[in-house]
């Protein structure tokens, strides 16, 4: 849940250089450690993952993504040099390959047509199933409003989906979006303004809360 | 502060990097201008609308690619840890690809060898040295001398021998006989000694085998010398 903006004094101090841990496990990294290369996975694979996934909307490219970025990252790990956080260097690498990848559907995949689409009908009864937690109604309105958010999300400007994503769902602070896009602040700034303008357009009237449905008992007149 | 330039500066106040002077300013303008105040609900709505958006979960089978990868990256560290580890892996390497290379020619080399080697000695083996006649057929040599048994009268009596080298003896009647090709006495001449009775009966009762050339029995000489012993008969 968003905080109020109206406290002050939380002005973010965002970290641009690597904290000891990062340190202490780039150096084991770089030792071979065995376990330092089981908690990056445990720390990273995730959130690559979630970044990939949300700036490609394929999971299979998003999968694709995520392995050459973790390759990337093993092998080129003697060159990280501190300059930034290991979430910062990670995140720009995913951007990176994320943005070759699309580059690369664009020139192949344009043409092609998916014969056996997937949709949401198609998922084991396992993950449709709602829980107790909500409503059928709510659970169905939470779903439509995420799919119609992913699906302005898709449509939205590469450039300016990577500066949103990075900060409203990866939480990046803008000096490390600067960094993760290698550009400047003035650039991530006008990014994020103009990709949550676009958003906010294409999806103007469509986000407000629905109330909840009701069932409001009666006597039978 | 006008609505255009307030509305730029919304999202820097969704994400509190403005500076406290202009913060004062848009939150002054925002408690009075409901165009404002509902451009900045939007973009809050907006904003807690993607950050509940659900992460999606890692496939269970790419987890598992990237663990293999990890191990396999780790190995390959630690494969060019030190120059002696780099050589043990070349060495390695090549061990393996030389294995990979010769195994499947091993058996067909060794199979085509094998062969090879049985079929030569089976065609030419016999052929070479002096190994016996196949089948059941008898030695044939080019020549072959006279031979036989020198005999008396009485059975089981050898008065004399058959003359194999050029040295004579001193003491001894020698004979020297012509053997026709059916191993009988053609003719005689005294080498040394005179004609007596034992001699005779030499002639007339020894057995010989006649020389061959060639296979063919054929005629021959051959010496024989008649021992001096307690016979009478001695020349």
């Amino acid at each position: 849940m968003a905080t109020s903006i109206l406290d002050l004094g939380l002005e973010r101090t965002a970290e641009v250089v690597a904290d000891s841990d990062d340190l202490r496990l780039v150096e084991a990294l770089r030792c071979g450690s065995e376990s330092a290369y089981e908690e990056l996975l445990g720390r990273f694979q995730q959130p690559v993952y979630t970044l990939a996934l949300r700036l490609l909307e394929d999971s299979s490219e998003a999968g694709d993504v995520v392995q050459e970025v973790f390759l990337k990252v093993f092998r080129n790990i003697g060159s990280f040099r501190g300059q930034s956080t290991l979430k910062t260097w990670i995140y720009r690498i995913t951007v990176n390959e994320a943005h070759n990848a699309r580059r690369w559907c664009f020139r192949h995949k344009r043409r092609e047509v998916e014969l056996d689409p997937v949709s949401d009908e198609n998922r084991p009864l396992r993950d449709s199933v709602v829980d107790n937690t909500q409503s059928p109604f709510d659970a169905v309105c939470d779903r439509e409003r995420r799919a119609m958010l992913e699906s302005a999300l898709a449509r939205l400007s590469p450039i300016f989906r990577e500066a949103v994503v990075l900060r409203d769902i990866s939480d990046l602070s803008y000096e490390e979006i600067a960094q993760a896009l290698n550009v400047s602040m003035g650039t991530v700034k006008s990014r994020i303004l103009r990709g949550r303008e676009a958003l906010r357009m294409e999806l103007a009237g469509r986000l407000e809360k629905t109330p909840a449905l009701q069932l409001v008992p009666k006597t039978a007149e | 502060m006008s609505c255009e330039n307030v509305q730029k500066l919304i999202s820097p106040l969704l994400d509190r990097t403005l500076g406290s002077f202009d913060r004062e300013s848009v939150l002054a303008h925002l408690a009075c201008c409901d165009v404002c105040a509902g451009r900045l609900q939007a973009l809050e709505n907006l904003r807690s609308e993607l950050r509940r958006l659900p992460a999606p979960k890692l496939p269970v089978a790419l987890a598992h690619k990237l663990r293999v990868m990890a191990s396999h990256e780790h190995a390959r560290q630690m494969t060019r840890s030190t120059w002696a580890r780099r050589f043990a892996n070349w060495n390695s390497r090549l061990e393996l690809n030389f294995n990979n290379l010769m195994r499947p020619l091993a058996l067909p080399f060794a199979g085509g060898l094998l062969s090879a080697l049985v079929v030569f000695s089976l065609v030419f083996l016999p052929s070479f040295g002096s190994a016996g006649p196949l089948g059941s057929d008898p030695a044939i040599e080019l020549v072959t001398l006279p031979d036989g048994r020198v005999q008396g009268p009485v059975p089981d009596d050898t008065p004399g021998e058959i003359l194999r080298g050029p040295a004579l003896p001193c003491d001894e009647t020698i004979v020297e006989l012509t053997i026709d090709a059916n191993g009988m006495v053609r003719d005689w001449n005294m080498i040394r000694g005179q004609m007596t009775q034992d001699v005779k009966n030499m002639i007339v009762y020894s057995q010989f085998i006649p020389a061959t050339y060639f296979g063919r029995p054929v005629q021959s000489k051959v010496l024989v010398a008649l021992h001096p012993g307690d016979r009478d008969a001695r020349t």
